[in-house]
């Protein structure tokens, strides 16, 4: 973003009087920062004037006359603190009232996304999902791939919603618990296996629930990895089993190793299988 | 990958999308999967532009107000070694794949390449034992946990060393079966039913790829790899110095002191006297060992301080080559290179 694209949507914004959410805000770069806070400053103090002569309606924004309507209105969002975020300049800071956001209360938002997803069970079950997120995140290693925050907790309801429509006799606690189980275990490393398994087994105890594999699809993995000339092992075609699985939830996805551990490899396997 | 943003122009990944959004060039409306895999490391300079399209919008915003949409069959498809510089942000955005070392390992690698050996045509029984007996001999558990906790002068994985390890003993065996006095013996050996002494050059070979495969990256633990690799090593190296100063002879069955293998100095040199290169027995190994990837057509990374002559080996190789064959370019490389102008001194 440069200067001058900012300005185009001040104007915009101006002159219909709208208003304007600029998202991840402080990833503009510094020099263009401080050209904005003029920028915000021009329209905030033409608002002012307007306000207080209001036969006036137009203002000169950049050397161009511009009309404003005075309900146009500026809105930040943004994570301070990132690698690659700048700090926004006091005098911008200046214009704008902050105001911090508080980590919402995951219980409440789970048990109602669970029961619009269907569960009767929802207040029991969001209690137990939460539980097993917060125990996780103290318990497991840490790894930067580790995400046990909101945005993965929908998905995953999303995924467990998807598991209690296609089969809406089994027990609840059981869907639950393959989805929570089968949706994080891709990403848990080898450490931390056995915690993980552990965590499951204690909140959800009695059940045992098989993974659901897709036969057809491993056989298929399996064929197109002997053709390629590499060998089936069970550890690379379930890498692959679990890529496809990703990836009918999720439209984005990492694949995370070091190197020579044959990420392009699972890649290609899966791509093959696909169009085999 | 990142578009520009000071005058609007496409970028690769904003064109692949529109041509996979609108059905354009190759991407037909009856393909079921479209993915784009993004390959290297995460930095957040580009990762977050992606930001609007990895969460649940899926629309790619350019600076240039144009907006593609994700279609339903498209996948984003990242592959990364670790998301050290990824924020918060982003790695909430997608799914995660975690592959460990130890999901696949580098044991399938190694059996692929035995498979070559087994093949019943063109394969060599003898030689496929005496590895896998090799392998098992040498590369155990224990061996590669020692290795992981001496220091090396560049990170290393075990799949980088098994990769050299292949490709060292493919060029000795490749040697065995070309060189004329090598194959003279081999051929001798064979006809004399005496497989104990053909298994014992296999072995040989073992050793020598494994010593510089997993040994060739240590700085300061060479001489406790060098007693402990000796003392395992079933044909004996000879008491004096580290195991990295010898070579395996295949015809007399024995280690080598790289000095006998040292040409002789070229005393009509002719050129600058600066240029003049005295060989040793340390360049003749290097040399040797450069050669065997060369002809491998791997890569090489020498590592070390100033005036250890790098330079001066790798150059030396050089000069050595057929020019009609293999040409060589240096390239300096500063801070200030880019991938623009390192393409344009590799397509001169």
């Amino acid at each position: 973003m440069n200067y001058l694209s900012m300005a185009q949507i001040f104007m915009g914004l101006s002159q219909t009087g709208s208003w304007g959410c600029f998202d991840e805000f402080n990833r503009i770069s510094i020099e263009v920062l401080s050209v904005v806070s003029t920028q915000v400053k021009y329209v905030l103090d033409a608002i002012k004037e307007i306000k207080t002569n209001p036969a006036k309606s137009t203002f000169l924004f950049f050397e161009e006359e511009i009309s404003l309507k005075v309900t146009v209105g500026f809105f930040i969002t943004m994570n301070p603190g990132y690698a690659g975020r700048t700090e926004l300049p006091e005098n911008l800071k200046a214009l704008f009232r902050s105001c911090a956001m508080v980590v919402p209360n995951i219980v409440l938002i789970c048990e109602n996304m669970l029961m619009s997803e269907g569960f009767a069970t929802a207040r029991e079950l969001s209690k137990k999902f939460m539980c097993l997120y917060n125990l996780a995140k103290n318990l497991l290693s840490k790894q930067i791939h580790y995400d046990w925050g909101l945005r993965a907790v929908k998905s995953v309801l999303r995924q467990a919603g998807g598991l209690k429509r296609a089969e809406p006799d089994v027990a609840e606690d059981l869907i639950l618990m393959r989805g929570l189980r089968d949706f994080n275990w891709p990403k848990i490393v080898v450490e931390d296996r056995m915690i993980f398994l552990g965590l499951i087994y204690d909140l959800f105890p009695g059940i045992q629930a098989d993974a659901q594999v897709d036969k057809n699809l491993e056989d298929v993995c399996r064929t197109v990895t002997k053709t390629a000339g590499l060998q089936a092992e069970e550890g690379f075609i379930l890498k692959c089993v679990q890529l496809a699985e990703i990836l009918v939830v999720r439209h984005c996805c990492f694949i995370i190793g070091n190197p020579g551990c044959a990420k392009t490899a699972i890649w290609e396997t899966l791509s093959k299988a696909n169009t085999y | 990958m990142n578009p520009k943003t000071k005058e609007w122009r496409d970028g690769v990944l904003s064109v692949i999308m529109r041509d996979m959004n609108k059905n354009n060039g190759p991407y037909k409306a009856h393909h079921k999967f479209k993915w784009i895999i993004l390959d290297g490391d995460v930095d957040p300079e580009w990762i977050e532009s992606l930001n609007t399209v990895m969460d649940d919008n899926k629309v790619l915003t350019l600076v240039s107000q144009e907006r593609i949409p994700l279609t339903p069959e498209m996948r984003l498809i990242l592959e990364v070694a670790h998301l050290k510089n990824a924020t918060p942000a982003t790695v909430s955005r997608g799914g995660v794949l975690f592959v460990n070392d130890s999901d696949v390992g580098w044991k399938p690698f190694f059996d692929s390449w035995l498979a070559k050996y087994k093949d019943p045509k063109t394969g060599d029984t003898l030689a496929e034992n005496a590895f896998i007996l090799a392998l098992s001999t040498y590369i155990n558990d224990q061996f590669l946990d020692d290795l992981r906790h001496k220091s090396h002068i560049a990170p290393v994985c075990d799949m980088a060393c098994v990769q050299s390890l292949t490709c060292i003993i493919d060029k000795l065996y490749q040697n065995l079966h070309t060189v004329k006095p090598q194959y003279d013996h081999l051929k001798k050996l064979r006809e004399e039913g005496n497989e104990e002494a053909i298994k014992n050059i296999f072995d040989g070979f073992f050793i020598f790829a494994a010593m510089w495969a997993y040994g060739g990256s240590l700085d300061e633990d060479k001489l406790s790899f060098s007693n402990g690799f000796k003392s395992v090593s079933k044909i004996k190296f000879p008491d004096v110095g580290q195991c990295f100063d010898y070579y395996f002879s295949p015809i007399e069955g024995i280690w080598v002191h790289w000095e006998n293998a040292v040409s002789p100095m070229n005393k009509d040199f002719e050129g600058l006297f600066s240029n003049l290169v005295v060989p040793t027995a340390e360049t003749t190994r290097q040399r040797y060992l450069l050669d065997i990837h060369v002809s491998a057509r791997k890569g090489m990374i020498y590592v070390g301080s100033a005036g250890t002559g790098k330079t001066t080996i790798i150059m030396d190789y050089f000069s050595t080559l057929d020019k009609e064959v293999m040409l060589n370019a240096s390239i300096n490389f500063n801070s200030f290179t880019d991938s623009k102008a390192l393409q344009v001194v590799v397509e001169s």
